[in-house]
């Protein structure tokens, strides 16, 4: 078969899946008999995609920490943590399928059984404290939104580059982030039934890994329509990976914040401090001043990014090429997006295409006669409110919120 | 930081070398005591996830950093220590609190 029709055939099922992707972006609260119609269909899908069968069950992580095939030719490799490679998603649809979507992990991945699962609501914010089982949460109002979940430290190994020492954690590049449909109900209704009352001021999901992820929200947070207890996403029951039987999802909050493995809600009247908002994602540097009990300003939402799907440090034959990548914004649609290909000196302005959710990411491209030599792609994104990545990014020691515009190094090959 | 010669421990040449164990989640061993003067701690990762190592002096200042240890690596960091009670630690969310913290006295 020639090139040209393997393109062609690539186009229309990625045309399809983005006509799919949109449509569900805007069917909030669609009916239980609706979900399995979606599973359904995202399996369908899943069988049109081309997605690689790397993966065989070989890769088992050490200890095993994490459940799902993770092939180092679709991520990079650290230990409980995967990263993205953005080379797999050049040309894919709008979804990161599950497969390849990243991994954070703070310890391991938990084995759950769904009929054994409980999540307890309780604390001085609720007049009737509950416990819900999997069949009760799965019986609630549901809704689906496609939003991205990015950790709070993508692009954490750029603080080297630019400041000479490294930030503690995971030295992520820019694939700590990935963005698809999730089913689930709103996390406010569940509040609702447990008699949320007005003086409530945080609600902290606490996980069931074994560190106990404990990161609380504020209540205005917790109500939002689409911050949700998250049971599917794309389709098909939550992967052990991604927070199985149920998950937070708080869209535009830095990663840790979507709670995984979720067992418990605590909604106070006071504000509530665990290490993991007083000695974690905080920003601690020189720039930061304390703000006890935390030891710098307290990490909420995310910032603009982009990301190029080329191959890291790559190599591209020469010739007319089309440039893709994505953009990404907490506060809202990305409206613009440029790009340079001579270190930062001329700017152009990249084509946006459908669809461009809130909250999730549009992707883009460019056409470029590449030459050979050495280059550093760079991009900038602006999204609706005005908000621009800046050139630089002050540092802070656990290295988080990096999204100042970086040189994606290429060479282009006679 | 310069490196503090002490005439009772020889040349900056040959720090002191102190090899330490990482993992979930402590370290080992939990205490340990040097001079005063250059160390280099040799910090391996016997665990299966990511860890850090840090040294904060006796007025909580860090002294010095190992920013990621993968599982399985050996990562090396050198610092000129001053008499005093230091704390290391692994600074990844969650690890301190569930035990990573040993105890560093530097005593002539
Ligand atoms: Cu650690």
């Amino acid at each position: 078969m020639k090139q040209d029709d393997l393109r062609d055939e690539a186009l229309y099922l990625q045309t399809r899946a983005d006509e799919l992707a949109w449509h569900r972006a805007h069917a909030l609260g669609v009916s239980r008999r609706r979900f399995l119609q979606l599973a359904a269909s995202a399996a369908a899908l899943a069988a049109a995609d081309t997605l690689g069968r790397a993966g065989n069950g070989s890769q088992a992580a050490p200890a095993d920490l994490i459940v799902k095939p993770t092939p180092p030719e679709w991520f990079y490799d650290f230990a409980s943590n995967k990263e993205m490679r953005w080379e797999n998603m050049a040309g894919r649809g709008y979804l990161v399928p599950n497969e390849l979507f990243f991994v954070r992990d703070h310890s391991r991945t938990p084995r759950i059984e769904a009929s054994t699962w409980r999540l307890k609501v309780e604390g001085s914010g609720v007049s009737r404290p509950l416990e819900l089982s999997y069949d009760d949460i799965l019986s609630l109002p549901e809704t689906s939104v496609i939003r991205y979940v990015e950790c709070a430290g993508n692009g954490r190994s750029f603080f080297e580059g630019a400041y000479g020492k490294r930030a503690s954690g995971t030295q992520w590049k820019l694939g700590a982030i990935g963005v698809a449909e999730w089913t689930g109900v709103p996390l406010r209704e569940v509040l609702d039934r447990a008699g949320l009352k007005q003086t409530a001021r945080d609600v902290m999901p606490e996980g069931l890994d074994e560190l106990r992820v404990r990161r609380p929200m504020s209540i205005a947070k917790a109500l939002e329509d689409d911050t949700l207890l998250v049971y599917a996403m794309n389709g098909s029951p939550l992967p052990p990976d991604h927070g199985f039987p149920v998950r937070v999802l708080a869209p535009g909050w830095v990663g840790v914040a979507n709670v995984k493995w979720v067992g418990r809600l605590e909604v106070s009247e006071q504000p509530l401090f665990t290490p993991w908002n007083t000695d974690n994602y905080v920003l601690i540097g020189p720039d930061y001043a304390p703000v006890p009990p935390a030891k710098g300003p307290v990490l909420t939402t995310q910032s603009p990014k982009s990301a190029f799907e080329v191959p890291w440090d790559g190599e591209l034959p020469a010739g007319r090429r089309t440039i893709r990548g994505r953009s990404w914004s907490p506060f809202g649609k990305i409206t613009r997006v440029e790009y340079s290909v001579d270190r930062g000196i001329t700017w152009q302005t990249a084509t946006l295409r459908e669809p461009n959710i809130p909250r999730a990411w549009v992707r883009w491209d460019f056409e470029w006669e590449a030459k050979p030599g050495s280059y550093s792609l760079r991009a900038r994104a602006t999204d609706e409110q005005g908000n621009r990545q800046p050139a630089t990014v002050p540092f802070n020691e656990l290295g988080y919120l990096f999204n100042a515009v970086i040189g994606h190094p290429l060479t282009i090959r006679p | 930081m310069g490196l503090a010669l002490s005439p009772r421990w020889g040349t900056a040449a040959a720090p002191r070398i102190v090899k330490v164990k990482a993992f979930e989640f402590a370290y080992e061993p939990k205490q340990i005591t040097v001079p005063p003067g250059a160390v280099e701690f040799d910090v391996t990762n016997t665990g299966s996830i990511e860890h850090t190592f840090l040294i904060d002096d006796p007025a909580k200042k860090t002294v010095g950093k190992i920013a990621s240890i993968l599982p399985g690596k050996t990562e090396k960091l050198t610092v000129t220590l001053r008499a005093g009670a230091h704390t290391i630690y692994c600074d990844l969310a969650g690890h301190r609190e569930a035990g990573m913290i040993a105890s560093l006295k530097v005593q002539p």
